[in-house]
């Protein structure tokens, strides 16, 4: 292994993945010399030994929407753990169904929201570690979910055999990587108020395509406040100033309007200490 | 017809070598590898020296975001599937030799070798973990915390029998950009740590292990009494 690597992931607790002992994707045998067989030719010379399931076609989509060898569907309620800061990391959840966070607790009893999840995203990757290590977060559901568990030998397992279903998760661990790194720089250089429009613009799904969704999921300010560092009265005050601005309305669900955009976009915020707001509502 | 037998397939041989849609770069310190808003077309395998990722915001802000070092890879957004321009520009810091890898390069090799993913999926695991890390330190920790932090990160402390708990040449500037404040708080906090002890500053700057005290402990011994002690206020 990288000397590079070791430290790195020393350092976030994990060492890398254990190579599974070689398998051969297609589980076919060696061609006799002077001919070669296809898959089904060889099923037939060993007279049916393999099963047809074998030369069905992988389907990445139809593997994580239903149970199977390694994998169970879980529903969970609201505020249900996924798995706790500190539990044996053994599994990967794929939510199917409903929004779900990550958080992280400080020594000092602190709680910061790391991550917002919704359908399609993969939590708990860090248990595709070597040493199976400990989780070193708490994912719980925020509105009620469903999730596929798969345990890590399996994770493993697919991830070697099936190309498919390693895209996704490649592609997923990117943008997953892309979007932490979005975060950081947000904080970074942001102020709290801009973080703030932030998280409730992601929350409205303004980067999905298909229209922004507007409403929010219900959030508590405290929540918030957790996301980006500060506190839930600072959060009351800005959210107050959003609604004045027209920003944002507020009946029972908050709605977002796109001129918040424009307060992230285009660092169009009225001055803390101006007497009135400096820029124009379109 | 005989079927001839593949040679195996070796990672490290192929990450140390041009070949097809691969080839080897050689920059100068300060040179890019890429900036911000070029397309997102290649990955990076530094085989030699140090580099940063840094981001610029539209007010002009900087951070410096990642620093690398052999074996890291760079630029790996481009496997992105909605990848289209870079999001960061990536700097030499010292001299540097690394293997420019090209986007379907790349997709093929993590497709058709088992070795090869395995050990892109583990440095991918290992910068989203560590990124996820920063994060957390961010929202949790003052100025000084992270700065200690850094530091210890660099003299790579989680390694046991480490032999350098000298950090590599880095300026109060960029030390400045990763954790979000001033040079001039940097500046401050290091002949704090040099004072306490913490850490030796002779042209490079040696980290001692009480280092990890300033981020265990809530409150720092005083270097003078006037002085109130520092807790763990964030700075906005």
């Amino acid at each position: 292994m990288h000397p590079r690597l070791n430290s790195l992931s020393r350092l976030s607790y994990i060492s890398g993945l254990l190579p599974e002992p070689f398998r051969a994707s297609t589980g076919a045998k060696q061609p006799l010399p002077g001919h070669q067989h296809s898959r089904e030719e060889t099923a037939l010379h060993e007279g049916n030994l393999l099963t047809t399931k074998k030369n069905k076609k992988f389907d990445p989509t139809t593997f994580l929407a239903n149970p199977g060898l390694g994998r169970i569907i879980v529903e969970l309620k609201p505020k249900q753990a996924f798995f706790c800061q500190g539990d044996a990391a053994d599994s990967v959840f794929y939510l199917q169904k409903g929004r779900a966070r990550v958080t992280v607790v400080s020594k000092n009893g602190k709680e910061a929201t790391i991550t917002l999840l919704s359908a399609s995203d993969f939590v708990g990757e860090e248990s595709l570690a070597t040493i199976q290590g400990l989780r070193m977060a708490t994912a719980s559901a925020v509105s009620s979910c469903i999730a596929l568990k798969i345990s890590r030998s399996e994770m493993i397992r697919v991830m070697h055999d099936e190309p498919a279903f390693a895209d996704i998760f490649f592609k997923f661990l990117l943008a997953r990587s892309i979007r932490t790194q979005a975060d950081l720089v947000d904080q970074l250089f942001n102020s709290s108020e801009k973080r703030l429009a932030r998280i409730l613009l992601l929350m409205a799904e303004f980067n999905k395509p298909g229209g922004p969704e507007t409403y929010i999921p219900p959030i508590t300010q405290e929540t918030l406040a957790d996301m980006i560092g500060t506190t839930r009265s600072r959060v009351s005050f800005f959210m107050n100033r959003f609604r004045k601005l027209g920003f944002i309305s507020y009946n029972g669900r908050i709605q977002v309007h796109k001129s918040l955009l424009n307060v992230v976009l285009l660092d169009q915020l009225p001055d803390h200490n101006a007497q009135k707001p400096s820029l124009p509502i379109p | 017809m005989v079927a001839l037998k593949k040679a195996a397939f070796d990672a490290q041989a192929f990450l140390a070598s041009a070949g097809l849609g691969r080839r080897i770069v050689q920059l100068a310190p300060k040179e890019t590898f890429f900036s911000q808003g070029d397309p997102a077309d290649s990955i990076f395998y530094l085989q030699k020296g140090r580099a940063k990722v840094k981001i610029v915001s539209q007010g002009g802000k900087e951070a410096t975001i990642t620093l690398l070092s052999a074996g890291d890879f760079v630029g790996e957004e481009a496997l992105a599937a909605l990848s289209g321009s870079r999001l960061t520009t990536a700097i030499a810091v010292t001299a540097c030799t690394a293997l420019k890898i090209t986007r379907d390069e790349m997709i093929r090799v993590v497709h058709d070798e088992h070795d090869f993913s395995d050990l892109f999926l583990r440095f991918l695991l290992a910068r989203s973990m560590r990124i996820q890390a920063d994060l957390v330190d961010q929202l949790f920790n003052s100025s000084e915390k992270r700065l200690a932090r850094i530091l210890l990160l660099m003299a790579e402390f989680g390694e046991p029998g480490a032999l350098e708990p000298l950090i590599p040449k880095i300026s109060q500037e960029t030390l400045a950009e990763m954790i979000g404040t001033t040079r001039s708080r940097v500046s401050f906090f290091m002949n704090r740590f040099r004072k306490l002890g913490f850490i030796e500053y002779d042209g490079r700057i040696r980290v001692h292990k009480s280092l990890l005290n300033v981020i265990l402990h809530d409150h720092l011994p005083d270097d003078s009494a006037e002085k109130p002690s520092i807790s763990g206020i964030r700075e906005e």
